[in-house]
């Protein structure tokens, strides 16, 4: 926990489908006094599609967005968890392997030393949960912490918490005043980017991170990654009908909770913008 | 002449199919010295031995080479044989044609036999300056040490003795037994465990040859094979086993509870126990660990855990007697106390300490002190005089009369109590509470004198003259002066001189605005007072809230009854008209650097200076001692104008008199000035006794703060529970004058139930609470809570190690959620209940709700075979034990039924498969091939999901509750023990054996063995064999009257030692001392009996007087110059 | 289960060769506990779970291996790598097979994922970031699953997340030219779409 300024990529994701996601990071952070300069002109990271087919690619493609960040001199701060970890990723590779080196330098640039540090807002939030000031406390609030895959895996290179039992987001729930909940499910798959191909996968995925969450009496999840958020939110009515389950649980971003506990109103927040609507819960434990 | 023979080993096909001997020969003919060469099919047969032997004879050699295996395998053999020939076997080298060749370079046959060649040259030409060598030979203890007292340790020592040899039984934990004496049965005959361990156990008890050290610790060897010189740390077990009967009467009123290490952590025992009831030694232990923090923090060393752990447990009057122990003020300090312990309360780290000062209150408020009884006190005939009734004086005089002396008290005040009567406020202080701790101390026989002003009347000297010692405690009563104008005026009263008429109850007039200056302790209670008289009272304080020495209690108390604190404002001067106090003016003050105190120091704002209308003013700003009284005969005093003493024993000046508290130190809290009262008693009564003095004051003990992760795990053991909130008097009501006091007490005390439950939140840090309740119901005596830790020396002979194994922690498996799914558990937890002495008395109950299981689901290999979160190694023995649970889970309750998740089915073993394969045909288990991924709780059901691979699908179990096969690792402390025995241990903390074939159960190290699981996993019958193993190799050493030291060891040539002494710095095996040689020199000399031959001393050595007897640098050299000849 | 004829293992294969080059993993540290079959969230839909992928591949039966659903389900979840005894990164391993696959232009047993990544690539390539809605277009066109999709990006639509016009990115020119470099020229989706009907 050290500068007070990050370079900040947002991901294609967070400028559609996860707009809230944005918007929420943004809200809380200008409120932190934390400092997010979205980097020029970024570039998609290639997401899970490039790895699967051209490493070249999947290297190369996040190298850019690395190399303004270094330019810049600041670290880099990342929200959607899919991103740090190709990030993330490309950092070890290229670490690890001269040659890839070399080979992307020709790409973006020879004067890249691939300096830059990669940190994800959670973190960043997690770093700083004793120095907020907490105008709402979030309480009775029962929130499941799902951190999903992209941000615990694979440890070595994330380096990010316990990839079984992880405990940021949990205790910075409870830094807002709420009450996380001891779950077995915080980095069980959601189905990740199947949403479009292997609908049927998705389903029965997310349906039992659901369905635990739901038979715990949680009143919503706290959520790190767009992808995990929009399976998760987008998809349960669709989980509903096929599984016959009775399940409403607002998927709502860490950040958009952190908001709500600094006193940020739900509309600075996009509380609106989800399929399955937080308010009712929220406003039953008198939180917005 | 040297006269070499070169014999060449065929080695079967090992050297012969890959080296030319043929040409190894013809070349070795022509080698310088070289009268003869052979070969031989294989060498170290008994033809092949006897073939070289004449060889020798017939050709008159005087030096051999064999080229053969390495000399780890057969150098000893070959030494043997030359021997017998007549030769000195150190005439021998040894050519290793196989491992360093034909092994290595079997793909170039060629130049395999060129290096061959090479490596011959090489040897004969070192053994041409090769010398005769002899041993020396020395004497042997002949007495065994085993250290460890599981299975493989006990049947070591049984044999050892059985031969005839005294066996020193050394045992970390309070039992012999081990983790046999965990186990339910036994695999795979299922004999009862304990049945056949325990006749064992009480045979080691008995043996007439064996001296069991249960509770003990190996901490040093020295030494050699035959002459170790062990020192054996013998563990304070606070019980006496000569007379401990094991009754058990002592767990009775124990209140301290802890997780039984025994049970695995299932079920409680208490702080005093017994393992299990077969146990050997069978007696008691007491748990003690670290002393609790605030127990060293009080000044007095109260056991503060101890009373909190009786008030917890309803013993109100236990705990106000155990308070008494070390307390002669209870009801004092149970109010006015600055309570440092509370401060040092480890719970304050999770979130409050405990209430200990009110609790303390509490047990003074539950007893009747006038029914406490007085001891037995045998009079001395010695007689004391005390200066002041203060609680320094009152707490010597308690003391001084329990050891027999008679104690007159003079006090110049009419009241006896000192600053605790005239300078605490009644509403902090009542007077009965104060009366009644005094009244006890005079029915001891103390006599005290009040208005008995000394220096007036009597004088010192005449206390000097009648009495046999004095002691001043005297006490600080002066105020100090605001030193400003205009503060002799009418109106102006020193704040404890205003205390003091008030306390005494004299009439004093203040008035309606009343100014307090200070803030300390004692501004606080003048201005609370003030306000108690009508007045509207400010106090004025130089600097700011946080520097303000009083308690924070206290300040928030003045607060709530509406005084007015005005910080960073200091006095200039006091206005008067007429003589009579007008106002006062001050100045506005800002925090500089800090002082010498380390607080900021105040500085005045310059022209900020303002008008306090008031119309008195109290300073209260600390008290000095007045000492006038001693002036005849003169006692010394410090510049500060405090009483001169002697630190360690509060001697002063003029012997025979003593000082302490206050007139010693300038003000003190109450606590500190009883500690001080008790040292100086203690000294008096040596003094009286005609004993030296003490001449060292003790070391002052601190409380040290826990470690940042001692911290997160006490978070992580303790939820938050906040302390209880003591009842308070209304602000309203805290004014009036109530029955027979001026001011009512505001704090009301706690209730029982309140007390209770505020003692329960203690930590027990100290684990046994030092309650002494144990003491008093032991029959036999045998309980000695003063005992200490013991250094026991042995002399050795020969060692066993059998320090065992334990099983590993499942927590680095989060997806196993041990710790949090608390119906997974350990294969040996599992033991424990399923064991009719556990804590389920044998009945299978899962630790969630007590519900007897029904699917029970086995996971092997969790921390074995596991290169990512384990050890790559197999743990050999869960696989069967796994199948035995599933064998007797079912007999305990037909309904279970069980999976096995196995990986591959180790049953290697007579009867071992038989046995694996009954669980499933006999007992309807499941084994499923694969490992398990994920656990997860699911309403009561611990959902098991893993892959049956002969299938290839995946596996869903909904399990009642599920038991990890958890690695089996080398013992806590197993590497320490290891370097301390000078014996190499694996990556694995594993000892090493000095052949994993054919030395199995020695070390490198002679004269130290190895048995049983600190080798490696074991099972019970491996470890049995390998204790008796063990054993045969200690009677065979002990079977000697002397030993042979190997001669290959260092020499120092003093000729050219400058004794620099850095060989002795690098020896690893401090084999190496110096000597003073006649014309001065200091030189080194190497104890052959230690050295082991490393040579690290030769390559230390920049003189070149050290040298490696067998390899010599002339030795080594020649075999180097050999190659280029 | 791999059913069939007898097989004959090649333990020294290209298949094998191929994946512990690109992979960085080697394959023979597998003893087959079987734990990331059992982790893997998908298994259940799989021909093949990821423990008989990399014993296929230690046997060197190729066919096997690049015919399987398997490397083309696997989300790279990580969950196998994450928790495998032998610390073999399994996801890498099906990743290599998945670069294997492309390289080798061989036809995909999950021919609606492949075409997924390809055409997520494509939008990427066109704009330089990824975006949603002609992402979903295109793959809806090529996929021929017209209603699938309507449900959720009606609900998009409403909620005001569905961007309609595509990012403007000073990247966007570099990234074409990476593609090209780095060897992926236009996505050739129509081989994906040509193999309708196998299954």
């Amino acid at each position: 926990m050290s500068t007070d300024t990050y370079a900040y990529y947002p991901g294609c994701t967070l400028h559609a489908t996860a707009k809230e996601y944005d918007v929420s990071a943004r809200a809380v952070c200008k409120k932190m006094g934390i400092g997010l300069e979205e980097i020029k002109d970024w570039t998609c990271c290639g997401a899970s599609s490039a790895h699967t087919t051209n490493e070249a690619l999947a290297i190369a493609l996040p190298a850019r967005d690395l190399r303004t960040a270094e330019k810049m001199g600041k670290p880099l701060a990342v929200a959607c968890a899919l991103c740090f970890n190709r990030l993330k990723v490309t950092e070890h590779e290229l670490a690890a392997d001269k040659a890839k080196m070399d080979a992307v330098k020709a790409l973006v640039g020879s004067d890249y030393g691939n300096t830059t540090e990669v940190i994800h807002l959670l973190q960043i939030l997690y770093d700083r949960r004793d120095t907020m000031v907490i105008s709402r406390p979030l309480k009775g609030l029962k929130v499941a912490s799902y951190y999903g895959c992209m941000l615990v895996r694979p440890h070595e290179i994330t380096k990010f918490d316990d990839p079984e039992n992880p405990q940021m987001m949990d205790k910075l729930m409870v830094a807002l005043g709420a009450q996380p909940l001891e779950w077995d499910f915080k980095t069980a798959c959601c189905g990740a980017s199947l949403p479009l191909t292997r609908r049927d996968i998705l389903l029965k995925l997310s349906h039992r991170i659901l369905t635990q969450a739901q038979q715990l009496g949680a009143d919503c999840l706290a959520v790190a990654c767009p992808m995990c958020q929009f399976n998760l939110d987008m998809y349960q009515q669709a989980i509903n009908q096929k599984f016959g389950a009775k399940i409403n649980l607002p998927i709502l971003y860490f950040t958009q909770l952190a908001g709500l506990a600094m006193g940020l109103s739900p509309k600075a927040l996009d509380l609106d913008k989800h399929i399955i609507d937080p308010l009712p819960v929220l406003g039953k434990k008198g939180l917005t | 002449m040297a006269r070499v023979g070169v014999f060449i080993c065929h080695c079967g096909a090992n050297i012969g199919g890959t080296i030319n001997i043929e040409k190894v020969l013809e070349a070795a003919k022509k080698m310088p010295l070289v009268a003869f060469v052979d070969a031989n099919k294989y060498t170290c047969s008994e033809p092949g031995q006897l073939s070289v032997r004449d060889a020798i004879v017939k050709n008159r050699l005087n030096r051999v080479v064999i080229g053969n295996c390495s000399p780890r395998m057969h150098e000893n053999t070959f030494r043997k044989t030359v021997a017998q020939a007549g030769l000195n076997p150190y005439l021998l080298e040894i050519a290793n044609l196989r491992e360093h060749c034909s092994w290595v370079h079997g793909n170039n046959k060629d130049s395999a036999t060129d290096k061959a060649i090479e490596l011959v040259r090489m040897a004969v030409a070192k053994v041409g300056r090769d010398e005769a060598l002899f041993g020396k030979r020395f004497g042997l203890t002949k007495r065994a040490l085993v250290i460890g007292g599981g299975v493989a340790g006990i049947q070591a020592a049984l044999d050892i003795a059985n031969a005839g040899h005294e066996v020193v039984l050394v045992e970390r934990e309070p039992t012999i037994g081990g983790r046999m004496a965990q186990l339910d049965k036994t695999f795979p005959t299922l004999d009862c465990s304990a049945c056949i361990l325990t006749p064992k156990m009480v045979d080691v008890a008995q043996h007439p040859n064996i001296t069991l050290l249960s509770y003990a610790e190996v901490q040093e060897v020295k030494g050699f094979v035959g002459n170790f010189e062990v020192k054996i740390k013998q563990k304070a077990r606070y019980i006496d086993l000569k007379k401990c009967t094991a009754c058990g009467d002592c767990t009775k009123e124990c209140p301290v509870e802890v997780l039984s290490d025994f049970n695995m952590g299932l079920g409680k025992r208490k702080a005093v126990y017994i393992p299990f009831p077969q146990a050997v030694p069978n007696k008691y232990v007491i748990d003690k660990r670290e002393t609790p923090p605030c127990k060293t923090a009080c000044p007095i060393h109260m056991d503060v855990q101890g009373y909190l752990a009786l008030i917890a447990t309803g013993k109100f009057k236990e705990a106000y007697e155990l308070i008494r122990r070390t307390n002669t003020l209870p009801a004092v300090l149970g109010r006015v106390c600055f309570h440092p312990c509370e401060q040092a309360c480890k719970r304050g780290y999770v979130d409050q300490p405990l209430s200990i000062c009110s609790l303390k209150r509490f047990a003074s408020d539950q007893y009747d002190i006038t029914t406490l009884p007085i001891p037995e006190i045998t009079k001395t005939g010695k007689k004391v005089a005390i200066v002041g009734a203060g609680p320094a004086g009152l707490t010597a005089a308690h003391d001084l009369a329990l050891a027999g002396h008679d104690v007159t008290i003079f006090e110049a005040l009419p009241e006896p109590g000192g600053m605790v009567r005239v300078g605490i406020p009644e509403y902090r202080m009542p007077r009965p509470e104060l009366k009644k701790d005094i009244d006890y101390i005079q029915r001891l026989g103390v006599e005290i004198r009040t208005n008995a002003r000394v220096g007036e009347k009597p004088k010192l000297s005449e206390l000097q003259k009648l009495y046999d010692a004095v002691l001043m405690a005297s006490g600080a009563h002066n105020s100090l002066k605001l030193g400003v104008p205009g503060e002799e005026s009418q109106g102006v009263f020193h704040g404890i001189d205003f205390l003091r008429a008030v306390n005494l109850g004299q009439k004093v007039e203040i008035g309606q605005r009343v100014a307090v200056v200070g803030g300390g302790n004692t501004a606080i209670d003048a201005a609370r007072v003030a306000r108690r008289l009508g007045s509207t009272v400010t106090i004025v304080y130089r600097r700011g809230r946080d520097e303000m020495p009083a308690n924070d209690v206290e300040i928030e108390a003045a607060e709530a009854e509406g005084i007015q604190i005005m910080l960073l404002t200091a006095p200039t001067k006091v206005i008067a008209e007429g003589g009579k106090v007008k106002a006062m003016e001050c100045v506005k003050m800002r925090l500089g650097a800090p002082d010498a105190s380390g607080r900021p120091r105040p500085e005045t704002i310059p022209g900020s200076e303002f008008r306090l209308e008031v119309d008195t003013v109290i300073p209260a700003l600390g008290q000095a001692p007045n000492l006038s009284f001693a002036k005849d005969p003169e006692i010394a005093a410090t510049g500060r104008g405090t009483v001169k003493v002697d630190e360690a024993s509060l001697a002063t000046s003029v012997a025979g008199i003593f000082a302490c508290g206050d007139a010693v130190t300038g003000p003190l809290m109450v606590v500190d000035a009883m500690a001080s009262g008790r040292k100086a008693a203690a000294s008096i009564d040596l003094y009286l006794k005609g004993a030296p003095l003490p001449t060292t004051p003790e070391p002052k003990a601190e409380a040290k703060k826990p470690s940042d992760e001692e911290i997160e795990d006490l978070k992580e053991q303790h939820p938050v529970k906040p302390r209880v909130k003591m009842a308070e008097m209304p602000v309203d009501t805290r004014f009036k004058s109530t029955s027979g006091m001026n001011f009512p007490e505001v704090e009301l005390g706690f209730t029982p139930e309140q007390a209770m439950e505020e003692a329960k939140r203690c930590l027990a840090c100290g684990v046994c609470s030092e309650c002494r309740e144990c003491v008093k119901l032991c029959q036999a005596g045998a309980i000695n809570h003063d005992m200490k830790d013991e250094i026991l020396d042995y002399k050795i002979g020969s060692i066993v190690v059998a320090t065992g194994y334990k099983t590993s922690d499942p927590k680095a498996y989060g997806e196993y959620g041990y710790g949090r799914l608390p119906d997974v558990i350990t294969g040996l937890q599992m033991e424990r209940l399923m064991n009719a002495s556990g804590p389920t008395a044998g009945e299978v109950l899962r630790p969630s709700d007590g519900k007897h299981p029904h699917t029970v689901v086995f996971i092997s290999c969790v921390g074995s075979r596991d290169e990512l979160k384990g050890h790559s190694y197999c743990s050999k023995f869960c696989c069967m034990y796994m199948a035995k649970q599933a064998i007797m889970l079912k007999e305990h309750d037909p309904h279970v039924q069980c999976y096995i998740f196995y990986i591959d089915i180790r049953a290697g073993g007579k009867d071992f498969d038989e046995f694996s394969r009954r669980a499933q045909q006999e007992y309807g288990t499941l084994w499923l091939r694969g490992r398990v991924s994920k656990l997860y709780q699911d309403g009561d059901k611990v959902m098991v999901c893993g892959e049956d691979s002969l299938i290839g699908r995946p596996v869903e179990i909904a399990a009642d509750m599920v038991v990890l096969a958890t690695a089996a690792e080398a013992n806590d402390g197993a590497a320490e023990l290891a370097q301390t025995l000078k014996v190499s241990y694996d990556t694995n903390h594993f000892f090493i054996e000095a052949h994993p074939k054919l030395r199995p159960v020695e070390t490198q190290t002679d004269g130290i063995f190895l048995a049983g699981s600190c080798v490696g996993p074991r099972d019970i019958p491996e470890s049995v064999a390998q204790g008796s193993a063990a054993a045969a190799k200690v009677v065979g050493l002990f079977s000697q009257e002397f030993l042979t030291s190997d001669p290959m060891v260092s020499a120092i040539d003093q000729a050219k030692c400058s004794g620099c002494l850095m060989c002795q710095e690098v020896c690893p095996f401090s084999a190496i001392e110096s000597q003073k040689l006649r014309d001065g020199r200091t030189v080194s000399v190497v104890n052959e009996s230690l050295c082991k031959g490393c040579g690290l001393c030769v390559a230390a050595c920049r003189f070149g007087a050290a040298n490696l007897r067998g390899f010599t640098q002339q030795q080594l050299l020649a075999e180097v110059v050999s190659l280029w000849q | 289960m791999v059913t069939g004829t007898p097989v004959t293992p090649s333990p020294v294969s290209d298949l094998r060769t191929f994946v512990e080059k690109q992979s960085h993993q080697r394959i023979f540290d597998c003893y087959q506990c079987g734990k990331c079959s059992a982790g893997c969230p998908i298994d259940y839909a799989m021909d093949l779970g990821p423990r008989q992928i990399m014993r296929l591949i230690q046997m060197g039966l190729k066919k096997e291996v690049m015919e399987s659903t398997t490397i083309w389900l696997c989300v790279s979840c990580e969950t196998c790598s994450s928790r495998c005894p032998a610390k073999i990164d399994i996801a890498k391993v099906m990743e290599s097979l998945r670069i294997l696959a492309a390289a080798e232009g061989s036809q995909p047993a999950e021919k609606n994922i492949d075409l997924f990544h390809r055409t997520f690539l494509n939008t990427i390539r066109q704009y330089g970031r990824a975006h949603e809605f002609s992402l979903a277009v295109a793959y809806t066109l090529k996929s021929r699953n017209l209603f699938g999709n309507l449900g959720a990006a009606q609900t998009m639509f409403t909620k005001g997340k569905l961007v309609i016009m595509p990012p403007k990115v000073g990247g966007a020119a570099w990234v074409k030219t990476v593609f090209s470099k780095t060897g992926s020229t236009s996505p050739d989706v129509s081989t994906a779409v040509k193999t309708e009907g196998r299954h």
